[in-house]
């Protein structure tokens, strides 16, 4: 397994192999659908989207001594409506779970971008990988609210790379 | 008969309630690691493979530094059998659970999730209540309670159809495969699949919810139910979905089936997944 410096250079994600594990250190940003909607209707990215990945995620809340709470991903799916324009900025990785449409796929291809997979429930063991959480936008959104994390060697699996590749061949319905 | 009632105070309810749903959120469980380590004992190398020992892993972290086991610590959904001696003497049954859910949430760290309005505002509870409580009325003095922590990515891909009355067992099957094949990547597999099966639509989801209490490794006690849940099982873990949808032999632990009579023109059959956490835990008063 090898370890990613992040922010992750084109050449590194070009690099990257659909199935592969690789262990990510650096800054993330977390936001899901509540942020994304305000994102987008304000205009606003509480962070650098160019440089960091865009963690799909809600963490639970930390208790005394820890860093962050349980800290897994959620269905990335859900802001596939969003992924377009984000891309266009500049967005390189995104960081979820579960499988997204042909069209999202493409469009991943499109701006060099790839799509990594946390293990989806596996909370706990994520939390452990994280040294640091700063919350930068949105703090009444509770669990929603936009943070900057620092991860240290954060296990995610390669979805999707730049070469057609995907850990879930076959597996979504575009039907659906 | 009068010295047969049983007097439970709202205190003992919540108290009850707060400590099975921290149990269900961090554990320890019964039997699902060790499912798991049978599961991961026979499925080939792979990204598959390798997320089902993250997910053993996890679920050991989880046990040892008192976190959840997933950020996503659920809609609490609370099956409660109530003894027709039992009365509760200070309290509804449905204030005191939500008392103990909103104790769990701030005292265990639990997150919060439940938000309202569901259109519009969306604002956060911020103590994950209201939990989804269903009552059943039983002879005797004792009240059981059963909570769940259900996760929203598994719930999502869990549908209800009203199927034709001739389509039986086959339309059955063919609808959880569809369920699972559309949902497998999304809902964190191993899955447990909770299949209810008549009534009508809203009694079918209960069952198929229901369902997921049942203990793991315990078959339906109806001969053709226990045949029809290990056929859809073997169908689903066809499909080759496997662990987290990254491929493997795993897609589905259990397939659990639980029936009731239903109108002559109706098969009323909801298909409720469950995701590898498996987030539960019971107690009798």
């Amino acid at each position: 397994m090898r370890v990613v410096a992040l922010p992750a250079s084109q050449e590194v994600l070009n690099s990257f192999r659909a199935g592969e594990i690789v262990l990510l250190s650096g800054f993330v940003a977390t936001a899901r659908d509540a942020a994304h909607s305000l994102m987008l209707e304000t205009g606003q990215i509480p962070f650098n989207i160019t440089s960091m990945p865009v963690f799909y995620t809600g963490p639970s809340p930390a208790p005394p001594g820890r860093v962050i709470g349980s800290c897994g991903p959620t269905t990335s799916a859900r802001m596939e409506p969003f992924i377009p324009e984000l891309l266009s900025l500049g967005m390189k990785i995104v960081i979820g779970k579960g499988d997204m449409s042909t069209k999202t796929r493409q469009l991943f291809q499109k701006h060099g971008a790839v799509y990594l997979a946390a293990t989806g429930g596996a909370g706990a063991l994520a939390s452990t990988k994280i040294k640091s959480k700063t919350t930068v936008a949105w703090e009444f959104l509770g669990p929603e609210a936009v943070s900057i994390l620092e991860l240290d060697e954060f296990p995610v699996f390669v979805a999707w790379d730049l070469h057609n590749g995907s850990i879930y061949q076959g597996v979504y319905n575009d039907t659906e | 008969m009068r010295e047969n009632i049983k007097l439970i105070s709202g205190e003992e309810i919540s108290s009850a309630v707060a400590g099975l749903y921290a149990t269900a959120c961090i554990g320890p469980h019964c039997g699902v690691e060790e499912r798991l380590e049978e599961i991961l004992s026979e499925e080939g190398p792979g990204p598959g493979r390798e997320a089902l020992r993250i997910e053993i892993e996890n679920l050991k972290i989880a046990g040892k530094l008192g976190l959840p086991i997933c950020q996503d610590t659920g809609t609490a959904i609370v099956f409660v059998q109530l003894g027709n001696m039992i009365c509760i003497s200070d309290s509804s049954l449905s204030d005191a659970v939500n008392e103990g859910i909103s104790r769990a949430c701030a005292e265990a760290y639990l997150r919060p999730s439940q938000v309202f309005p569901p259109i519009g505002a969306r604002k956060n509870t911020m103590n994950n209540t209201p939990a989804i409580v269903h009552i059943d009325h039983v002879f005797g003095n004792e009240l059981k309670l059963s909570v769940l922590a259900k996760g929203a990515g598994s719930e999502n891909v869990s549908r209800s159809v009203m199927l034709s009355p001739l389509a039986g067992e086959q339309g059955i099957a063919e609808f959880a495969e569809t369920c699972v094949r559309a949902g497998a990547s999304k809902s964190c597999p191993p899955l447990i699949v909770g299949i209810g099966v008549g009534g009508n639509l809203e009694t079918s989801a209960i069952l198929a919810k229901k369902a997921l209490f049942r203990k793991l490794g315990i078959q339906s006690d109806v001969p053709e139910l226990r045949e029809l849940e290990l056929r859809i099982t073997e169908r689903l873990n066809a499909t080759g979905l496997g662990p987290q949808g990254f491929g493997g032999k795993t897609t589905v632990m259990e397939t659990r089936i639980l029936q009731t009579a239903c109108h002559m023109a109706s098969l009323p059959v909801t298909v409720s997944i469950e995701c590898h956490a498996h987030r539960t835990a019971s107690c009798v008063l």
